[in-house]
């Protein structure tokens, strides 16, 4: 049987990329910003390093865009915000998701009273 | 040089060894990424307040450079081989407006001014060396404006983007189907004998049926000639009319 640390990696792997999604939906946000605010997320997140490969990841499937933008202070600033694409993907997932955790939730006894 | 830059190399140099295995663009886009990260937090310190234990509070939270690689590693294509990685530029996108250098110029991770010595992909040149780590070094390594190599000008995460601030990236600008399609040499024999053997196959069957057919005609054309040919008629003798006596 997988250990604990496996069932976390296990549960966030389809659903993390969901929830980078979901905040950039109202506007673009600064990368490190982003970063800095989901790797404080420990249910999510394990470090703020391993979210760069998702945001690559994004990027490479035109889910997220970025923009560089001058910094008042201190280097350039990359800027991610969501395609099109990635809105249709975020809400296809909402979709599946509550049905999926409804699910769940059923079978596994998990549902709130 | 910052003081706190041999560091940041030393954590990027780190990540940099852990990623061995994963194809030369994503090498090179999470290092960029890094380097990016680690020059804006650092920015956000005031000189005061960049100590030791600043710097190594923001390389801890970026994380373990196993658990990097491990990330990466979950949707990395098969691994490039060696050599030039990307066409010079095509790394350009990682980098902000107004950087130039390693990782964009020579589109190669490890080549001179990206990571030490020169033309080694992946190669880790000595500190102090010629295009080592530090005013050249990884992107953005060496700090925030407060050292000759931010981000800015010298800072290689790629070509300069002047007066580039709020223009829209591309997607990738690394084509994902660009990795050489590599070929076994066991395999490649295996192939060319099946191929040798299917067509010395097809061919025997080729010079059976040509064969076959021929003597089918052969024999279609005996028996039709024999069907054509006059039989001499054999004339059957009248009969006689066997003399009837009559007893009269």
């Amino acid at each position: 049987m997988d250990a604990p640390g496996s069932l976390s990696t296990a549960l966030r792997r389809g659903t993390l990329e969901f929830c980078v999604l979901a905040l950039m939906e109202e506007d673009e946000q600064y990368g490190v910003e982003l970063v800095r605010r989901l790797g404080a997320e420990r249910t999510l997140t394990t470090s703020e390093g391993t979210l760069y490969p998702l945001l690559a990841r994004l990027r490479r499937a035109g889910w997220v865009e970025t923009t560089w933008r001058e910094s008042p202070s201190g280097p350039p600033r990359r800027y991610y915000a969501l395609t099109e694409h990635g809105r249709r993907a975020l809400h296809h997932f909402r979709d599946e998701w509550s049905s999926f955790r409804d699910t769940v939730d059923r079978i596994v006894g998990t549902r709130a009273a | 040089m910052n003081t706190y830059d041999g560091l940041v190399n030393d954590y990027l140099r780190a990540v940099e060894e852990a990623l061995a295995g994963v194809p030369a663009n994503r090498r090179a886009e999470l290092l960029a990424d890094l380097s990016e990260h680690i020059a804006a937090r650092r920015a956000e310190l005031s000189p005061e307040q960049e100590t030791e234990v600043e710097v190594r509070s923001i390389l801890e939270l970026l994380g373990d450079p196993e658990e990097l690689a491990a990330e990466v590693m979950l949707d990395a294509d098969p691994v490039a081989p060696p050599g030039p990685l990307w066409p010079a530029g095509a790394l350009d996108d990682s980098g902000p407006p107004g950087s130039s250098g390693a990782l964009g110029s020579s589109g190669s991770v490890g080549s001179s001014g990206a990571l030490g010595r020169s033309g080694s992909p992946g190669a880790l040149g000595p500190p102090g060396s010629s295009g080592s780590l530090g005013s050249s070094g990884f992107p953005g390594a060496p700090g925030p404006s407060r050292s000759s190599g931010s981000l800015g000008p010298s800072g290689p995460l790629g070509s300069g983007r002047p007066g580039s601030a709020g223009r829209s990236e591309p997607a990738d600008a690394l084509p994902p189907s660009a990795a050489p399609i590599l070929i076994q040499p066991k395999k490649k024999s295996a192939a060319v004998i099946w191929v040798v053997v299917t067509i010395g196959a097809v061919a025997s069957m080729c010079v059976v049926a040509v064969l076959l057919g021929v003597f089918l005609f052969a024999m279609s054309r005996d028996s039709s000639s024999g069907e054509d040919s006059p039989v001499p008629r054999q004339e059957v003798p009248a009969p006689t009319a066997a003399p009837t006596s009559s007893p009269s």
